[in-house]
């Protein structure tokens, strides 16, 4: 059984070299492209949203490599990524792809999870699989650590490119830490590195927070890589969702760290007081949080068509006036150009500086 | 007079209606509609909507507008599922706080949520003791009330599954103190036509276009979703390898599969919103699953704020000459 999971932030260096090591093929596709979204979209319905059709270009991609088994991770509403996995199959077959789809009933149920990861690795005893899936979240809970402690140093770095140069190296190394030991290991050293990059004295970098859905806020090739390239401009950004932030609301592995969704629903409770769905409770808890804790704007990512999103930006119009924080919406879909989405920021980051600056000449950056 | 509840006339109006009328009327309260929906309504709607929102979003925010001048609750629920496995759209998890943050001032809302998924359960009973709660301190009275509610919404349903238009089984459920008997004398001379939507698209003769009556004019009769049972529309679904889990979806799909394997229905015609999220998905598995049971045309419409009549008419004529065609070959 050769397997491929679609692509979704940091998440498969997470976990294929730990299935790897346990004998499972394995199936990285390619990055996905524009190919990739081609390929999706031509075959997707027109108004499935952006994510659908990455995913979609990405299994094919997969499948005329020669996968023969695709993992998705279900779930059960009431926003449509829970419904991938079914419409993602009836297409797939019609094309005439023959694989197996492989999905859990509820992805936020740990017996469900662990049953996938049964089907994927093809261990036994619970024991292991329980092992083996703590392990791939703290991974996973490592590189996210280390990509936080990125946007924080980036536009703080005495020397050009430092600290790209020791995301890099922090990440390789976790990658290779393949027990808890050794990911704890990895991850003192990676922190001691980080701590020793020289830092420009005196700097308040402007400060973004990237809100939104999922996938859009994780995915660079949906995102059109909007946070590193903010970070590269001398921006510190924030995220509201953060995937192990996201499993650890579900499967507590991170004791120490609050449940987000809780979190966000406590700051979003005047303006929105039931989830509706996705992220929308964390879009609109997040950016009052990150509205109270200082950060000069938000930027707003979702897929056209996102249900859950379209609720959390009616809200936010209301948030906007009561905080006084600018928010920029950027709707993304197949047609979106990274040039379009990079004219729009600018003219964001202007605004934040020049209100900056008005607010507190002295602070002001150059 | 007691106190004024407005209830807008859109979205799950269309199928609760009975219900919420009773309910608040058999409590003392005057029930308060906005007109049917107009031009000016859907415009006013759009403008303080977010662009990409649907258009019956949009037109129920038109519709509170032209109603919080002139009452002192507006009934906004929150239908976040009305049973346990599945869910309502996400616009109506976040339906009140929708209508809240975008167009104040306005007057108190009611916004109870309704769910029937884990955790914080609120059932239809709890619900309206609940709201009840607010008008009656006498809770027989109010469960009275929930009762005759209950009672002329499922003779609505029950009227409205023998084939009567939303309008006559809303009018003989709300009249009549006796059950329901009434079945409305089909014309089988006349081919069939089925109609999937959800309640708010089928029976919004604006939001609609007039969809109906523009088929039956041409000389169809027509079926439509909400002529089906719940057990019709599970038997459907349940062939299917996920159930859907929105609620309307499983109504829209699991009709237009029934209608797929139902000889007696020439042709199937879909109703689904502009940048709708679910009919992105229920479509997909409709025109998957009509193509392989057999031969019964289907045509999708997708509307929007921009729609024109026009337009509307072209498609509807070309869709039903291939059916009259298809008839003729059939006879001849």
């Amino acid at each position: 059984m050769k397997i491929s999971v679609p692509y979704l932030g940091m998440l498969h260096i997470a976990y294929a070299r730990v299935l790897r090591n346990l004998g499972v093929d394995v199936l990285l596709p390619p990055k996905p492209t524009k190919k990739t979204l081609d390929l999706g979209t031509r075959y997707s319905p027109e108004f499935a949203c952006l994510p659908f059709k990455l995913t979609l270009g990405n299994m094919i991609e997969a499948l005329e490599l020669g996968a023969n088994a695709i993992f998705m991770p279900g779930g059960a509403g009431p926003c449509r990524f829970g419904y991938y996995d079914a419409v993602q199959n009836l297409i797939l077959k019609e094309l005439g792809y023959r694989f197996t789809m492989g999905s859990a009933e509820d992805p936020d149920r740990l017996s469900d999870m662990l049953d996938l990861m049964r089907r994927i690795a093809g261990l036994r005893s619970r024991g292991a699989l329980l092992k083996l899936f703590y392990l791939i979240l703290m991974r996973l809970s490592a590189l996210d650590w280390a990509l936080g402690r990125y946007f924080f140093t980036k536009p703080r770095e005495a020397i050009p490119g430092e600290a790209d140069r020791i995301f890099r190296k922090s990440v390789r190394l976790i990658d290779a830490s393949l027990s808890f030991p050794r990911l704890l290991h990895a991850r003192l050293r990676a922190s001691q590195w980080f701590r020793n990059i020289a830092l420009k004295p005196g700097v308040t970098p402007l400060r973004i927070g990237i809100i939104g859905e999922l996938f859009m806020v994780l995915e660079p090739s949906a995102n059109t890589g909007i946070d590193m390239r903010l970070a590269r401009r001398g921006i510190e950004v924030w995220k509201s969702v953060w995937l192990s932030d996201w499993l650890n609301d579900r499967f507590r592995f991170k004791p120490l760290k609050r449940n987000q969704l809780r979190l966000s629903a406590r700051y979003a409770r005047p303006y929105l007081r039931y989830p509706a769905g996705g992220e929308s409770m964390e879009s609109v808890g997040k950016t009052v949080l990150f509205a109270k804790r200082g950060v000069d704007g938000i930027i707003h990512i979702f897929p056209f068509t996102c249900m859950p999103e379209l609720v959390a930006q009616t809200v936010l119009a209301r948030v906007q006036k009561d905080h006084h924080i600018p928010i920029l919406t950027l709707i993304f879909d197949e047609h979106t150009t990274q040039g379009g989405i990079d004219t729009r920021i600018e003219a964001f980051i202007d605004l934040l500086e020049r209100r900056r600056a008005m607010a507190s000449p002295i602070l002001a950056r150059s | 007079m007691g106190i004024k509840i407005g209830i807008p006339r859109g979205l799950l109006y269309y199928r609760y209606v009975p219900l919420w009328q009773t309910f608040f009327q058999e409590l003392g309260c005057e029930v308060v509609f906005s007109t049917p929906t107009t031009e000016q309504m859907v415009n006013q709607g759009a403008s303080i909507a977010v662009s990409d929102l649907c258009l019956p979003i949009k037109a129920y925010f038109g519709h509170i507008l032209s109603l919080r001048d002139r009452v002192d609750l507006l009934f906004v629920p929150r239908y976040i599922s009305i049973e346990e496995d599945a869910y309502m759209c996400p616009k109506f998890l976040g339906l009140p706080d929708m209508v809240a943050n975008t167009m104040q001032p306005l007057p108190p809302l009611i916004d109870y949520p309704i769910n029937y998924k884990g955790g914080k359960k609120m059932t239809e009973p709890r619900f309206y003791e609940k709201v009840g709660k607010s008008f009656s301190r006498d809770s027989r009275r109010v469960r009275q009330a929930y009762q005759k509610g209950l009672e002329r919404q499922g003779n609505f349903r029950y009227l409205q599954q023998k084939g009567l238009s939303f309008e006559e089984a809303l009018d003989l459920s709300m009249s009549s103190s006796k059950g329901p008997g009434t079945t409305r004398e089909v014309n089988t001379a006349q081919p069939t036509i089925g109609l999937v939507g959800r309640p708010y698209y089928l029976n919004d003769p604006f939001l609609n276009k007039g969809i109906a009556e523009k088929v039956m004019t041409r000389g169809y009769t027509i079926m439509t979703t909400e002529s089906l049972t719940e057990t019709e529309v599970n038997r459907q679904i349940s062939k299917l390898s996920k159930r859907v889990y929105w609620s309307f979806g499983k109504e829209m799909v699991g009709s237009a599969l029934h209608f797929a394997g139902d000889s007696e229905v020439r042709g199937i015609i879909n109703l689904a919103s502009f940048g709708c999220g679910q009919d992105s998905f229920n479509s997909e598995i409709v025109s998957y699953h009509v193509k392989r049971m057999g031969t019964t045309p289907l045509l999708s419409l997708i509307f929007d704020e921009h729609w024109s009549d026009g337009g509307l008419i072209t498609r509807l004529e070309a869709f039903l000459d291939v059916i009259s065609r298809r008839n003729r070959k059939e006879k001849g």
